[in-house]
């Protein structure tokens, strides 16, 4: 009876399993783009889809009229999503449910109505007010909720500043102790740093990126060593890439990413009040390349990725989006790229021109300017299953972070990040050998080495007493084959050979 | 038939022979010359050991210290990178020492440069319980011995070759550099003969469809 029982079990277990993926193929929810994960060789690895397009809504759906070239999207404190809209003049805030809270057209500067040239970069402060960056008027602006215009903030006063200087402000963001970050356009020197609570004094620039020097360039560097100032003059000058955007997070680290590199290193990064990169790798002074390899088309043109907007999500998650080939990169604080999404095209989950991103009310929303809509993506069963395990191994739980990892496992066994996360907790809980089994397969050589020095002198320890008959063995062995001679005289007769 | 297959043979002189260079290399190496120590037979068995060696450190290797990609096995870039190597430097040597009056025969040169591996054979198994015993932070002694390994291995390839030849030092720093630029030399060629044949391969086959479909 038993057996019965458990034989239709079996069988029923069996029919589930084949018809699940059935089904899920056929529901309208199914993914218009591949995805995958980079293995440890840097190969991209199919990977179960963690973000699913879940909201597609453009101007007329949300009742207020298309939306014309739209810039930025951000969230705000409350639960509210901000939409830069330039081409209206306005300002469009939704609530959690997408619907529209507020619209933001009525601008007034000192009781005048006034028009933008453009909303290239929205910031909202916890109290509601809202930065905007102009490009085309030069200025920083603050207004209310009402539109007012609060302040008016021009290209800074200082010696720091070279002579011609051209502010175009394309983002802004402030801190917690009311410093301005303005990310200028051509600004190779970084963003600039403006003290909104000592008169608007100009602090200086914050995280420029580092030169990185192409093969030409060295080349140039070389001739440059050779030739008059004259000459040298009239060369271009090797400077670093402005980075294109930024966020802030809630511990008041800046996310940056920079759109174009020579290497794909460096390209995200999170400063801290300093302007130092505190993005940790997954192995201490190997960098890791974010986004996609470069790729050549079949016109003989490299693609490289090219990131123009990045958002903080949570538990030291960040997402980036590349503009290139439209795909949505969720990274951790230690440089693991967990998910990947998007692609350009015409279906839903894909974009034409993908401008902004940020994370709001656990979905990543992105703007898409080509078309005038905002595409929100929630996490699939295996995205959130992932986002739980790592908001406990970013706690540092990793004991309580293996169940999880290992459920992720089960949908995706090319994941080295969850086999990291379970070498960790496994360690933790004292199970060194199978911990290093899997921090093999998290191909982390770095924690490999920390766990197998653990295993190492705890084995020594438990086995002392054979490993020390063992050692003198061999030192007698070795004795009596050095003096074999003697011992052969000595020990056989004579008569015996 | 038998005659023949006497110089293979290895008799425990051979090996006697092999383990005094270990202590005296340059000695060692003259007297194998002149009273015959050296056997074609015990080389032979040494170049295998010599690829046993690779292979093994390949394998066998801690993970902390093994790079070696699973997926890109194949054990005859294995052979030409090591026996391949061997025989290109044997090949080289021999050109150019012969055209600089090197006493040495082709076989003088296999024996010498096979008992040159010594040191990899021997050394090629402490390294690989090392390995397998270390962590990255003690990595400087895996580094260190596998120097040791290749600096004696280098040595007794220089000093193997001197005495095959009947060479002074500075003469053999000479051969060597040219050795080495013998070696590029072979390289380049095999690179041209490749590419030749291959573009030859590819006009016959443009022939032969142009025929086919007249």
């Amino acid at each position: 009876m038993k057996k019965f029982v458990t034989k239709i079990i079996l069988t029923l277990l069996a029919v589930l399993l084949v018809v699940q993926p059935l089904t899920a193929a056929a529901s309208p929810r199914e993914a218009t783009f591949n995805s995958y994960l980079f293995n440890q060789h840097g190969r991209a690895v199919p990977a179960p889809v963690s973000y699913m397009p879940v909201l597609v809504l453009c101007g007329e759906a949300m009742g207020i009229g298309a939306l014309n070239n739209p810039t930025d999207i951000t969230s705000g404190p409350e639960g509210y999503l901000y939409i830069a809209d330039p081409g209206n003049n306005r300002i469009v805030v939704l609530d959690y449910n997408f619907e529209v809270a507020e619209v933001i057209d009525a601008f007034t500067l000192n009781g005048e109505p006034f028009t933008f040239g453009t909303i290239d970069g929205i910031f909202v402060l916890p109290d509601g007010r809202i930065h905007i960056a102009d490009s085309i008027l030069r200025r920083v602006f603050t207004v209310d909720r009402s539109g007012t215009i609060l302040m008016e903030l021009g290209p800074p006063e200082s010696e720091m500043l070279a002579e011609g200087f051209l502010f175009t402000p394309v983002a802004v963001l402030e801190d917690a102790s009311g410093v301005l970050y303005i990310l200028s356009r051509g600004s190779f020197q970084g963003a600039l740093m403006v003290d909104l609570q000592r008169d608007n004094l100009f602090l200086g620039f914050f995280g420029a990126n580092r030169v990185q020097l192409s093969f030409a360039q060295a080349g140039q560097m070389l001739w440059r060593r050779l030739f008059t100032r004259e000459q040298r003059e009239r060369m271009v000058q090797i400077i670093p890439v402005e980075f294109t955007n930024f966020d802030i997070c809630p511990r008041g680290f800046i996310y940056v990413c920079t759109a174009f590199a020579e290497d794909n290193v460096d390209q995200l990064r999170v400063l801290n009040s300093n302007g130092d990169n505190i993005l940790r790798t997954p192995q201490v002074g190997i960098p890791v390349n974010y986004g996609d390899p470069p790729s050549m088309t079949s016109r003989y043109v490299t693609v490289t990725t090219s990131f123009v907007d990045i958002t903080y999500m949570a538990n030291g998650m960040f997402a980036s989006l590349d503009r290139q080939r439209g795909r949505v990169f969720v990274h951790t604080s230690d440089s693991h790229m967990v998910a990947q999404f998007g692609q350009l095209g015409d279906q839903i989950g894909r974009f034409s021109v993908p401008v902004a991103i940020t994370y709001f009310n656990n979905q990543i929303v992105v703007l898409d300017a080509g078309r005038g809509e905002i595409t929100a993506f929630g996490r699939t069963e295996y995205g959130e299953m992932v986002a739980l395990a790592l908001a406990l191994h970013e706690q540092g739980r990793y004991e309580e972070s293996v169940e999880y990892w290992r459920a992720v496992l089960a949908h995706n066994i090319n994941f080295e990040l969850a086999y990291l996360g379970i070498g960790r907790g496994l360690s933790r809980s004292g199970y060194l050998q199978e911990a290093l089994w899997y921090l093999r397969r998290a191909n982390n050589r770095q924690v490999y080495s920390e766990v197998f020095e653990l295993h190492r002198s705890q084995f020594t320890s438990d086995n002392f007493n054979a490993l020390a008959l063992v050692f003198l063995l061999v030192c007698v062995l070795a004795i009596v084959f050095a003096k074999r001679r003697y011992f052969l005289e000595r020990l056989v007769p004579r008569g015996a050979k | 038939m038998m005659n023949r297959l006497e110089v293979l043979r290895i008799e425990k002189l051979h090996v006697r022979g092999l383990f005094s260079i270990i202590t005296s290399p340059i000695e060692s190496f003259d007297v194998m010359r002149h009273q015959g120590q050296g056997s074609l037979g015990l080389a032979t068995l040494m170049y295998f050991l010599f690829f046993a060696s690779v292979v093994a450190t390949r394998q066998w290797t801690g993970y902390i210290f093994n790079f070696s990609r699973v997926d890109q096995l194949n054990i005859f870039i294995m052979m030409a990178l090591s026996l391949g190597l061997v025989a290109l430097f044997i090949m080289a040597n021999m050109a150019v020492c012969t055209l600089s009056d090197g006493e040495g025969s082709l076989s003088d040169v296999y024996v010498t440069t096979a008992y040159a591996t010594l040191p990899i054979i021997l050394l090629t198994p402490l390294i690989i319980i090392l390995s397998n015993v270390l962590s990255q932070g003690e990595s400087m002694y895996y580094a260190l011995m596998n120097f040791v390994m290749y600096g004696w291995t280098g040595v007794l390839l220089f000093t193997g070759n001197m005495s095959a030849h009947q060479f002074g030092f500075k003469k053999t720093v000479f051969t060597t550099f040219l050795t080495i630029a013998g070696i590029l030399i072979i390289l380049f060629m095999m690179f041209l003969a490749f590419v030749l044949v291959s573009e030859l391969y590819e006009f016959v086959r443009t022939l032969y469809n142009e025929i086919i479909f007249m």
